[in-house]
C-alpha cells in the first residue's frame, strides 16, 4: 500500500470484546458415552483392519459434575460484577456529557429568548450579541472578497527554517501520504499550506449539490465513516484496514470531524487533500460540530489557537465559511439516505435540495436569527416560511432517533428531534428509501441499529469517553446487498492488549475520577445539604441520604447506590461518613491568597462554570489574544450566573481577580485566570 | 387485645391516644424499601431506553451484579418465573422487582462457602498435584456441567493462570480472586 515509512497505530492483534452474558440455554450432562463405530472397511483385499482401540472415557460422576458447576458458576458471577462496572462506567460518562451539552444548549436557548425579548436590558443584549455575532457583518460579493483578502495563504510567507512538508497546487496523491506520514510523526503543517488546501477545497465544495449523489455502480461499494471527532488514531485504523480512499474506494465521511480530540486540524486536512484528489468519490457531510459556535465550546477554537497562534483567526474565519459550504446530506444508489444526525417528520428531498446552504452558516444558531451587528437588538419577524427551511437542515445535523412513535424536539440538545420509528417509516416510504445511517450519537459497540433495522448509526471514535469505554465502526455497503459493519478499537502500539479486567479498570477508573471532581467543585453546596439532615452533627448520615442530596446537586441520574462503596467511606453501622465524599480531589488555587468560606464557594461556582466562562470569553476576544477588558470579565461572569442561579458577585470577583494580581490596567488574561483554578489529588486514593 | 399495625408500622392505642411505633415492623418496612432501591437501580443500568425494561439476556449480569450465586439453570427459572409471554424479549421492572424482592429477602441463592469451592478444585485435580493446567481446564469447563464458550474461558484463563509463561493454576492462590466482593 504505502511506502516502508508506514507507521500504523493500530495493535495488529485486534482485541476480542467480551459479549454480554447470555442465560445459557441448561446443557442436561450427557448420559452415555458413545458406542464406538467400527472404521468402515477399506477398499482392497488385504486383511480387515481391527478396529480402533476406544480411548475409554471417563466415568462421570455427579460429584466432578457438581464441582465444575460450583466453578463456573462462581466465575460467571465475577465477570457479571465487572460487566456491571463497565456499564455504571458508561452510565457515567453518556450523563456527564449529556448533562455538559444540555448546560451549553441551555445557555444558548437562553440567548436566542434573551435576543427575542424586545424589553430587555440592553447591556445584557450587548453581551450576547457580542458573543454570538458572526466576525464579519458582509454579504455577497463584498464578503466574498474580504474572505479571500484576509484568508489567502499569500499573506503568510513559510520561513526557511520550516521543516514539515510542503504543499503546492496541483494536489495529488503523493502530497497525501507525504501528509499522512508528517502527521503520524507529530508534525504541524504550515498556516500557509493550511490555507492552500482549504481554498482548494472551498472551491471543491461550492460547486457540490446539497446532497451527495452517491453510486456503487463503478466501484461496487462505498464506505461510510461516522464521527471521528479529531480522532487521528481512528482515522489511521481505518485507512489501515479498510485502505486509502481511491477512485475504487470510495468514502462517505459523516460529519463531526473535529472537535474534542485534539487532532482535529490534521483529520480535517487529510479528509480535505482526500476529497481534493479524488473529489468523484470522497464524500462529506456536515456534522453539528462543523459549525464555528460549538468549536467555540468543545475544543476546536483552542487546539486552532494553540497550534496556530498568531494564524488563527484567519483559519477560524475560512472554516466558518467552508462549514457553510459543506453539502449536508448523501444519497447512496438513491436508496439509502445518509446525514449526521437523522431526519424529523419534515424531512423532504426536494425541499433539501432548495435550499441555499451557504446562508447557514452557523445551523445552531444562523446569523438571520442574530443580528450580525451588536446595535440591532431586535430580530426581524421570522417566517413560518423561513422557520421551516431552518428546520429541515437543523434536523438532518442535530436529530436523535428514539423507541416510541411520534416526534418531539430534542430538549437534550437544543435542536432537532426525538424521531419515532412511525416517522422513519413515513419518510422513508415517502423517497423510497430502504435504510438511514447516521452518526452523532455514541455506540459501545461503534454501530448500532433502531426501528426495525431501518436505521443505523455508525460511530468511528473509539475509546470517545477513555481508553477502553467503546468500539468505533465503520460500514461497508456493497451493491444490493445488507451492509457490512466492521468495529475496531485504536491502542497505542507500547499498550499490551488489556485483558476484560484491565480493560473494566481503566474505564471505570477515569469515571470515578470525573465523580470526585464534581464533587469537589460543588463541595460547600453537598455540605450545606449535608449539615441540613445532620442536626446532630454527627458527621454521618444514612445511605438513603445521602444518594439522594447527591444525585439531587449534581443533577445526574446515576445508580448511587452501587458506586457509593467506591465515593464515600462509612462506618460500622452502615451511615455515610460523608466528609469523605471529598477524600480524593480538592479545588485549590494555585497562588496563595486567603480564603474563607464565601470566596471557596465563588471559587467553586466559577471552576463549575469553568467551560462556559472559557466559551463565552473566547467568542468575546475577537483577535483571539487571550485577554479581554476586565468589564467586559466581570459582565460576562455575573451574567452566566444569573443565567444558572449560581452567585457569581461581580464585585467578588473582581476582588478575586486583584488578589490573585491578574488585573493588569483594566485588561485580564482570561487563560491565566482560568488555570488559577486547579483540582488536586489530595490524601489517599479511594480504594479499589 | 391482639396490636395491630398500619402501614407505617404504627400501632394505634385507642385507649392511652398515643400512637406506638412497632420497631420490627418499621425496620422491616425500611429494610424493604432499601431493597427495592437497589434492585431498581441495578435494573436500570441496563434499561437503555428508560421504559422500565431490560432484555431478557442481561438477568444474569444484573442478578449476579447483586452478590447472588445461580447457575445458569437456576437462571433460567428464575426467568420464567419473570418473563412475560407476550414478551418474552424482555423482562419489565415491575415482575423483576416482585420476584428479586423474594429472592433476597429469602436470601437464596448465596453460593457456596470458600471451602466447599476449594473442595471443588481438589475434585478436578485428581492426581492431587496443587494445580491444573489449561487443558484440564478446557477439558472440564468448557464442555462439561454449563459449559464456557470460548470468550468466557479466555478470560477465565486470564485471571487463573499464575503468570504469562506456565500454564497453570494454583488453585488456593485462585480462590480469592473467584470470589471477589467487590462493591459490598
Amino acid at each position: 500500500m504505502l511506502s516502508e515509512g508506514w507507521k500504523c497505530f493500530c495493535c495488529p492483534q485486534i482485541l476480542k470484546y467480551p459479549r454480554r452474558s447470555v442465560v445459557a440455554p441448561i446443557q442436561h450432562p450427557p448420559s452415555e458415552p458413545e458406542p464406538a463405530q467400527p472404521l468402515p472397511q477399506t477398499q482392497h483385499c488385504s486383511p480387515p483392519l481391527p478396529p480402533r482401540p476406544v480411548r475409554p472415557k471417563r466415568k462421570k460422576s455427579d460429584i466432578t459434575l457438581a464441582a465444575v458447576v460450583i466453578i463456573q458458576t462462581w466465575f460467571r458471577r465475577r465477570r457479571a460484577l465487572y460487566e456491571m462496572r463497565r456499564k455504571t462506567a458508561w452510565t457515567i460518562y453518556q450523563n456527564i456529557e449529556y448533562a455538559g451539552e444540555q448546560d451549553q444548549l441551555k445557555l444558548y436557548n437562553f440567548f436566542l429568548e434573551l435576543m427575542q425579548a424586545v424589553t430587555t436590558n440592553p447591556h445584557d443584549a450587548q453581551v450576547v450579541a457580542k458573543v454570538l455575532r458572526r466576525n464579519s457583518s458582509l454579504t455577497g460579493l463584498a464578503e466574498e472578497l474580504d474572505l479571500k483578502h484576509l484568508t489567502t495563504p499569500e499573506a503568510i510567507t513559510v520561513e526557511s527554517s520550516y521543516r514539515g512538508p510542503h504543499i503546492h497546487t496541483p494536489i495529488h496523491k503523493g502530497h497525501f501520504e507525504a501528509l499522512i506520514l508528517a502527521f503520524q510523526r507529530g508534525e504541524l503543517l504550515h498556516a500557509h499550506y493550511v490555507l492552500l488546501i482549504l481554498h482548494e477545497l472551498r472551491h471543491i465544495l461550492k460547486r457540490l449539490p446539497n446532497v451527495n449523489i452517491v453510486s456503487t455502480h463503478q466501484s461496487r461499494y462505498v464506505t461510510v465513516v461516522g464521527d471521528l471527532h479529531g480522532s487521528l488514531a481512528d482515522l489511521m485504523v481505518i485507512f489501515h484496514k479498510n485502505g486509502l480512499p481511491s477512485n475504487e474506494n470510495p468514502y462517505i465521511f459523516n460529519g463531526d470531524i473535529v472537535d474534542r480530540g485534539f487532532q482535529s486540524m490534521e483529520v480535517f486536512l487529510l479528509i480535505s487533500v482526500a476529497v481534493i484528489v479524488y473529489p468523484n468519490n470522497v464524500y462529506l457531510n456536515r456534522g453539528n460540530h462543523e459549525d464555528h459556535v460549538l468549536n467555540l465550546r468543545y475544543g476546536f477554537m483552542k487546539e486552532i489557537i494553540y497550534k496556530y497562534k498568531s494564524h488563527a483567526t484567519r483559519l477560524l474565519r475560512l472554516f466558518e465559511n467552508i462549514y457553510s459550504w459543506l453539502p449536508i446530506a448523501s444519497l447512496i444508489d438513491d436508496h439509502i439516505f445518509v446525514a449526521h444526525g437523522g431526519i424529523s417528520d419534515i424531512t423532504d428531498l426536494n425541499k433539501i435540495n432548495e435550499i441555499k446552504r451557504q446562508k447557514y452558516i452557523s445551523v445552531l444558531s444562523p446569523n438571520f436569527i442574530i443580528p450580525a451587528n451588536e446595535d440591532q437588538f431586535q430580530i426581524s419577524s421570522i417566517s413560518d416560511e423561513v422557520l421551516l427551511e431552518w428546520r429541515q437542515i437543523l434536523d438532518l445535523l442535530w436529530s436523535d432517533p428514539k423507541q416510541a412513535d411520534g416526534c418531539e424536539p430534542n430538549t437534550y440538545r437544543g435542536g432537532g428531534c426525538y424521531w419515532g420509528p412511525d416517522v422513519t417509516e413515513k419518510i422513508l416510504q415517502k423517497h423510497n428509501w430502504t435504510l438511514l445511517i447516521r452518526s452523532h450519537e455514541c455506540k459501545e459497540e461503534g454501530f448500532g441499529y433502531s426501528h426495525d433495522k431501518k436505521v443505523l448509526t455508525i460511530f468511528s471514535a473509539s475509546n470517545y469517553y477513555a481508553v477502553g469505554s467503546n468500539r468505533g465502526a465503520y460500514v461497508k455497503i456493497i451493491t444490493n446487498q445488507p451492509p457490512i459493519i466492521i468495529q475496531f478499537m485504536a491502542t497505542r502500539a507500547t499498550h499490551k492488549t488489556l485483558t476484560l479486567w484491565e480493560r473494566v479498570s481503566y474505564v471505570e477508573d477515569q469515571a470515578i475520577q470525573n465523580l470526585a471532581e464534581k464533587f469537589s467543585v460543588n463541595k460547600s453546596r453537598l455540605m450545606k445539604e449535608f449539615a441540613l439532615v445532620d442536626p446532630g452533627n454527627t458527621g454521618r448520615i444514612s445511605v438513603n441520604a445521602w444518594c439522594d442530596i447527591v444525585s439531587h446537586v449534581l443533577d445526574l441520574q446515576l445508580p448511587w447506590r452501587t458506586l457509593r462503596a467506591r465515593l464515600v467511606d462509612t462506618d460500622i453501622s452502615g451511615m455515610v461518613i460523608y466528609e469523605s465524599t471529598f477524600r480524593s480531589k480538592e479545588l485549590r488555587f494555585t497562588s496563595n491568597i486567603s480564603t474563607n468560606a464565601r470566596r471557596e464557594s465563588l471559587c467553586q461556582a466559577i471552576y463549575r462554570n469553568k467551560d462556559l466562562l472559557e466559551t463565552v470569553f473566547r467568542a468575546i476576544d475577537k483577535d483571539n489574544s487571550g485577554v479581554i477588558s476586565m468589564q467586559e470579565f466581570t459582565e460576562v461572569c455575573s451574567f452566566l450566573g444569573k443565567h444558572n442561579g449560581s452567585k457569581l458577585d461581580e464585585k467578588q470577583i473582581m476582588d478575586l481577580a486583584a488578589s490573585i494580581d491578574l488585573n493588569k490596567n483594566g485588561v485580564i488574561d482570561f487563560n491565566e485566570f482560568l488555570e488559577a483554578f486547579r483540582i488536586v489529588d489530595v490524601g489517599d486514593r479511594f480504594q479499589n | 387485645m391482639a396490636a395491630t399495625t398500619d402501614e407505617a408500622g404504627v400501632v394505634p392505642d385507642p385507649v392511652n391516644r398515643v400512637t406506638l411505633r412497632d420497631p420490627i415492623r418499621e425496620s422491616e418496612e425500611r429494610a424493604n424499601q432499601a431493597r427495592i432501591k437497589r434492585l431498581t437501580e441495578a435494573f436500570n443500568v441496563f434499561d437503555q431506553e428508560s421504559n422500565n425494561t431490560i432484555p431478557s439476556t442481561e438477568l444474569g449480569t444484573v442478578v449476579r451484579s447483586l452478590g447472588l450465586v445461580p447457575t445458569e439453570g437456576e437462571l433460567q427459572d428464575i426467568l420464567s418465573e419473570m418473563s412475560d409471554d407476550s414478551n418474552p424479549e424482555s423482562i419489565h421492572l415491575e415482575r423483576f422487582l416482585n420476584v428479586m424482592n423474594v429472592i433476597l429477602k429469602d436470601r437464596r441463592y448465596q453460593g457456596e462457602p470458600e471451602s466447599k469451592i476449594l473442595r471443588a478444585f481438589q475434585v478436578l485435580d485428581a492426581e492431587n498435584n496443587g494445580f491444573i493446567t489449561e487443558e484440564e481446564f478446557r477439558n472440564y469447563l468448557c464442555k462439561e456441567g454449563e459449559p464456557f464458550n470460548d470468550e468466557e474461558f479466555q478470560d477465565f484463563m486470564t485471571i487463573a493462570l499464575d503468570d504469562e509463561s506456565d500454564r497453570i493454576c494454583t488453585y488456593k492462590d485462585f480462590i480469592q480472586n473467584l470470589v471477589v466482593e467487590d462493591n459490598d
